[in-house]
């Protein structure tokens, strides 16, 4: 495993992103919310507004929980990480979904694990659990959010006001430590993004 | 303390023994073409309701109700507010924990601390915005099938030929 600090740079704009990709899974995830006209459906962040509004379109009630920012500053603020598992203080099985994104990079062994145990917790039976991870060749300078676009098409857009850790790990970890979901589809893309697609059983 | 950004000019109005429907359909469309607002100053903490037919803004701290209904209400950058929320509009800047109702639309900007249930015609939420809440829009039954994404069944052809599914790989490679 490699870990590495992703940088804060007042430039970060002018550097070139990951490039846009159109998001196979989240077509998927999408369908799959759908046939449930009462969905819930929880976002981990970085907050963006396009993707709430996506959202928030899409599913009876969208709920944002920005868990980059609150790992940003209980980091900086040098708070006691199980603190940060406060924030998911949701009901049982409240949610047909949750989106990742690529959280987990951020994260290492242990709080994978924590995270992972709070999303079966909060996921109803046979709901999606979506997850993002780059390639180690494609190892991002920044964190950014994943903004998506019409058809399905995601953006990125660097979040310069966050300085979080960077952990890459293989298909065969990253399914490992997520076992407690069954592996729905899993794909990689050009720009280096890996999405995978998980459901709870 | 509070300020009022321009004089009051209703005052006037309320001075009239009887007031007509007319000059109240006046009263309120002047008020909302002013730019006319009432600001509760940062060393003020005010814990109760606040009903009226202005905009607020509060840069000290409330706890409480505020209704607004056809006005437009904002949180300062140093405001501090608890409670239940209707307004026209809805600015945050600082802290908030409570519910938003917006008959249009709420802004939430990078420096606000929001979290609580939201529910208005739009959302704008800026990058670096401290948020937690769930947000339900208003939706316009006229316009529900401009809603909709453009999203194909599961049957159709997809277009994506980018990627490549990673489960094969995962068992041959053993990465």
């Amino acid at each position: 495993m490699e870990n590495a600090t992703i940088p804060l740079e007042e430039n970060a704009g002018a550097l070139p992103s990951p490039a846009d990709y159109s998001s196979t899974l989240l077509r998927t995830y999408i369908e799959h919310l759908k046939q449930d006209q009462a969905a819930e459906v929880l976002d981990m962040g970085p907050v963006c507004e396009e993707n709430i509004m996506f959202f928030a379109r899409q599913v009876k009630r969208h709920c944002a929980c920005d868990m980059f920012i609150r790992l940003d500053r209980t980091r900086r603020k040098k708070l006691p990480l199980k603190q940060l598992w406060n924030h998911l203080d949701y009901a049982r099985q409240r949610f047909r979904g949750i989106l990742l994104w690529d959280f987990i990079d951020h994260l290492d062994g242990n709080q994978v694990g924590k995270l992972i145990e709070l999303c079966d917790h909060m996921l109803q039976p046979s709901a999606m659990l979506m997850a993002n991870t780059f390639e180690e060749r494609s190892a991002p300078d920044f964190v950014y959010s994943y903004v998506i676009q019409d058809n399905y098409r995601i953006a990125f857009r660097p979040q310069q006001h966050l300085d979080l850790p960077w952990h890459y790990r293989s298909n065969r970890e990253l399914i490992s430590l997520l076992a407690t979901f069954r592996l729905v589809k899993s794909f990689i893309y050009r720009n280096g993004v890996r999405e995978f697609l998980f459901q709870r059983a | 303390m509070l300020k009022k950004a321009k004089k009051d000019e209703r005052d006037q109005f309320s001075a009239s023994s009887e007031i007509t429907e007319e000059e109240k359909s006046l009263l309120v469309s002047a008020s909302e073409t002013r730019d006319e607002k009432t600001i509760i100053g940062e060393y003020i903490t005010i814990e109760g309701s606040i009903s009226g037919e202005e905009h607020l803004v509060i840069e000290g701290s409330m706890k409480g109700t505020i209704d607004l209904k056809r006005h437009n209400f904002a949180i300062g950058s140093k405001g501090r507010f608890e409670g239940e929320i209707r307004a026209q509009k809805v600015s945050i800047s600082g802290e908030m924990n409570g519910s938003i109702k917006a008959q249009d639309k709420i802004r939430i900007t990078k420096e606000a601390d929001f979290v609580g249930e939201i529910r208005a015609k739009s959302i704008s939420v800026e990058d670096g915005a401290y948020f937690k809440g769930s947000i339900e829009l208003e939706r316009e039954p006229n316009r529900k099938s401009a809603t909709k994404e453009k999203a194909p069944t599961l049957a159709s052809p997809r277009p994506d030929k980018e990627p490549d599914s990673l489960a094969p790989k995962e068992t041959k490679q053993g990465n």
